[in-house]
């Protein structure tokens, strides 16, 4: 999906579809707003899923899911889901996903990229879950690499299956990770209730808490409040020059 | 004569001795005397990180911020002496922040006798022992006890309560240095809290000044430079003999060498014949 | 074998005493007062096993559980500890370790060496070895390190490390390690097994201090975990890209790391 500006200054948002698809909905705030739905029942052995989204210079993107992705037994078999972004200069993605479970039998391989010009903020949320209820859970690994303005900001492979579980150095037998991502801004407020706030090494934010099982109540108030610290890392005026150390400008 | 070369850092002096002989409290009269003339900072090597360092916070007697703490893992000899690293590190980050500084104290974890101070660390060293540990442990003797640059006897007012003879006591301890300076130290009597806070004034101009030697008190033969009085300050008799620090040389018997600049390995002076 | 290394022939044997001196526990670089993790993770209960995390019991942090009373486990004594602590648990979490953590190190040291060889800009390393490791009390230990570690090595080889790091900076561990291999005629896979030993026998020496334990028992661990070493310096050695350097995560050693970053009460620096 991509969201572009026209000639006469309005957003404009191109979809293409596969085995997921995305519906436009009503902007929210200057916010161009889509819906991502699954066409088909994912996410299965042989799937290989693509999505790419391009949010350019200034403009707004918030994808909303619709429902919580599983993926299922594969019987031996894999999927993929390849998640490729770029956002041009003080571009915005939100992107407050629901949860993807890892069903016993499962093995995915799942990857995001994120390219931001200086001054794109993100904002993403991601629920890992392992295993159905009562189940010990498949096998998925998840890359996620962001770069800022040409310099590596975030790279993270995590293992989420049941040896990444019990060991204690890794998941400490929770069954439920769950991680806000935010890029170029970074996030001030306290932790959540036995989570942890990892300010990155460039401007950025890891919020994560481990728990066991998908309760989304902690880290829904980590999504409103790094949304607004990414919204308060707006380009000021337009024209001047957005800071690369996403510290805090002026609000437009 | 001494030039008057302004030295790019502080005098650093290290306070070592047993557990409970009373490092932190003499750190904090330091600190409580001193801290008003001159610019001092301090860093602990408390075994849990952080409590000598609280207590000197608390006792108000400096900036908390002057007060680092650092971690020894389970090794404050090593810390002191075979690898000074965190040490370093945690005297120059506040130099950093606080300098210029002229007097950086480090307080080693409290630990046994073989305990001794890096020349690379310090320039300078206070051991300290007290009255409760026991008269004997000054006989006993020991690097740190024969070759600091300073000996305290801590807490002479307990004496009566331990049933020890506090002269005597610094009689062994003076002979177990050759003659090396020691002072019976309590926080009641004023001359004694005088004798040191004088020691510690004249060795920071002193350093500063260049004309201290720091020797590792090692296998190394003992050097005392610092000793301008080299008097035994008893209890309650002989005088402090008070020294002019413009001219410390001058007492020295004999002829020796004066060399200025420091030279961490050379032997600039014979210890005073008593 | 002779190499010519940044304009300096080393041969074999040279290289291995350097490789040594620098394993050498003894070497003073302020790394006694690290445990590569080891405290944290004691700190967070990891030797008094606590029962697993299951659905509806609640989803107290782990790295702040409380740990059951001792009488109630029955891990067995396993060459040391007290009642009931699960030493066991040390050497996995060294292995848990070589595979992140330090696998990360491994890789950034390999890359600056290949780097430094040609007198290259290391910041491409840095940042790349930043952004992988996401917690800041991590960071802040491998940089501790890296300044205690650039501080004897300017000692040690100052003309041929000039300019490698900004003055007075404290660049993270595995980078000096990869410079000093490039000046000190130390190949890649050397660079790689150094960062690797280094950590398993830092948290084997630390566990001395933080439980009860022969040190047979640790030295053992640390002989059983060489073909761990190895194999995590072997899948890191042909690497010259910073892109390339590996970027396993390890999100229960990242929270203990914090947690323990803001205690007082610690024998270690992290």
């Amino acid at each position: 999906m991509s969201v572009a500006r026209t000639a006469a200054g309005r957003p404009r948002v191109d979809l293409v579809g596969g085995l997921l698809s995305g519906r436009r909905l009503p902007d929210e705030d200057g916010t161009v707003r889509v819906a991502l739905v699954a066409t088909q029942a994912l996410l299965l052995a042989g799937d290989d899923v693509r999505i790419t989204v391009e949010v350019d210079e200034g403009l707004a993107l918030e994808v909303v899911e619709v429902g919580g992705t599983v993926a299922y037994d594969m019987q031996g078999g894999a999927a993929t889901w390849t998640l490729d972004v770029h956002l041009g200069a003080g571009a915005l993605l939100v992107w407050d996903a629901l949860p993807f479970v890892v069903a016993t039998g499962a093995d995915v391989r799942r990857t995001t990229s994120l390219t931001l010009d200086e001054g794109a903020r993100a904002v993403l949320r991601e629920t890992f879950v392992l295993g159905r209820t009562g189940e010990t859970g498949g096998h998925l690994t998840t890359t996620t690499r962001a770069q800022l303005a040409g310099r590596p900001l975030l790279v993270e492979t995590l293992a989420v299956d049941p040896a990444a579980r019990a060991d204690p150095a890794l998941l400490g037998g929770a069954r439920c990770l769950d991680t806000v991502t935010l890029l170029g801004a970074r996030y001030d407020a306290d932790p959540p209730a036995g989570g942890d706030v990892l300010q990155l090494d460039g401007p950025g934010t890891l919020v994560r808490t481990f728990g066991s099982d998908a309760h989304t109540g902690d880290l829904a108030a980590a999504v409103a409040h790094a949304r607004r610290a990414a919204a308060a890392t707006a380009r000021p005026a337009e024209g001047a020059a957005a800071r690369s150390d996403g510290a805090v400008a002026a609000p437009r | 004569m001494a030039e008057t070369t302004v030295p790019a850092r502080a005098f650093r002096l290290g306070v070592a001795g047993p557990v409970g002989t009373g490092k932190t409290s003499l750190i904090a009269l330091l600190c409580r005397e001193l801290a008003d003339e001159i610019e001092m900072g301090v860093v602990t090597n408390d075994i849990y990180t952080d409590e000598d360092a609280q207590i000197l916070r608390a006792a108000g007697v400096l900036e908390i911020d002057r007060i680092r703490a650092v971690e020894t893992g389970a090794c404050p000899h090593t810390a002191i002496r075979d690898d000074v690293t965190p040490n370093l590190i945690a005297v120059e980050d506040l130099e950093r922040d606080h300098g210029p500084l002229d007097l950086v104290l480090v307080e080693s974890g409290g630990d046994n006798l073989t305990a001794t101070f890096s020349p690379a660390l310090v320039d300078a060293q206070i051991f300290v022992l007290d009255v409760a540990g026991g008269g004997d442990v000054a006989r006993k003797g020991g690097p740190g006890i024969a070759r600091a640059d300073l000996l305290v006897v801590n807490k002479t007012d307990l004496a009566p309560y331990v049933d020890v003879d506090v002269r005597r006591m610094l009689a062994d301890a003076s002979d177990a240095r050759d003659g090396g300076p020691v002072i019976g130290l309590s926080r009641h009597d004023r001359a004694s809290v005088d004798a040191l806070t004088d020691w510690v004034r004249r060795m920071t101009t002193l350093v500063r000044a260049g004309g201290h030697t720091p020797v590792d008190p090692g296998p190394m033969a003992p050097h005392s430079h610092a000793d301008e009085d080299g008097h035994v300050t008893v209890h309650s008799h002989e005088p402090v003999v008070d020294d002019d620090p413009e001219h410390p040389h001058e007492r020295v018997s004999g002829t020796h060498a004066h060399p200025h600049e420091r030279h961490p390995h050379a032997l600039a002076h014979e210890r005073p014949a008593v | 074998m002779t190499d010519v290394v940044g304009g300096r022939r080393s041969d074999g044997a040279s290289a291995l005493l350097v490789l040594a001196m620098l394993a050498d526990a003894r070497l003073p670089t302020g790394a006694h007062a690290h445990s590569a993790g080891l405290e944290p993770a004691v700190q967070a209960g990891l030797l008094t096993p606590a029962p697993p995390l299951t659905g509806g019991r609640g989803t107290g942090h782990p790295a702040t559980r409380t740990p059951p009373a001792t009488g109630a486990s029955t891990a067995p004594r396993g060459g040391g500890g007290r009642g009931g602590e699960d030493v066991a648990r040390v050497p996995a979490l060294a292995a848990t370790r070589l595979r992140t953590v330090t696998a990360t190190e491994a890789g950034a040291a390999v890359v600056a060496r290949h780097l430094w060889l040609d007198r290259r800009d290391l910041a491409p390393v840095e940042h790349a070895w930043a952004a992988r490791t996401p917690s800041p009390a991590v960071r802040d230990a491998a940089r501790r390190l890296g300044r205690g570690y650039l501080r004897l090595a300017l000692a040690l080889w100052p003309d041929d490390l000039d300019g490698a790091f900004p003055a007075g900076s404290a660049p993270p561990r595995p980078l000096v390690a990869g410079a000093i291999g490039a000046v000190t005629g130390l190949d890649a896979l050397q660079v790689a097994l150094l960062v690797g030993y280094d950590d398993v026998q830092t948290i084997a020496s630390a566990a001395l201090k933080l439980t009860p334990l022969d040190p047979a028992t640790t030295t053992r661990w640390v002989l059983d975990l060489h073909p761990a070493v190895a194999a995590m310096a072997a899948d890191v050695a042909h690497l010259t890209d910073p892109d390339d350097i590996p970027s396993a995560g390890a999100p229960m050693t990242d929270a203990w790391a914090q947690t323990h970053a803001r205690t007082t009460r610690r024998l270690f620096h992290g």
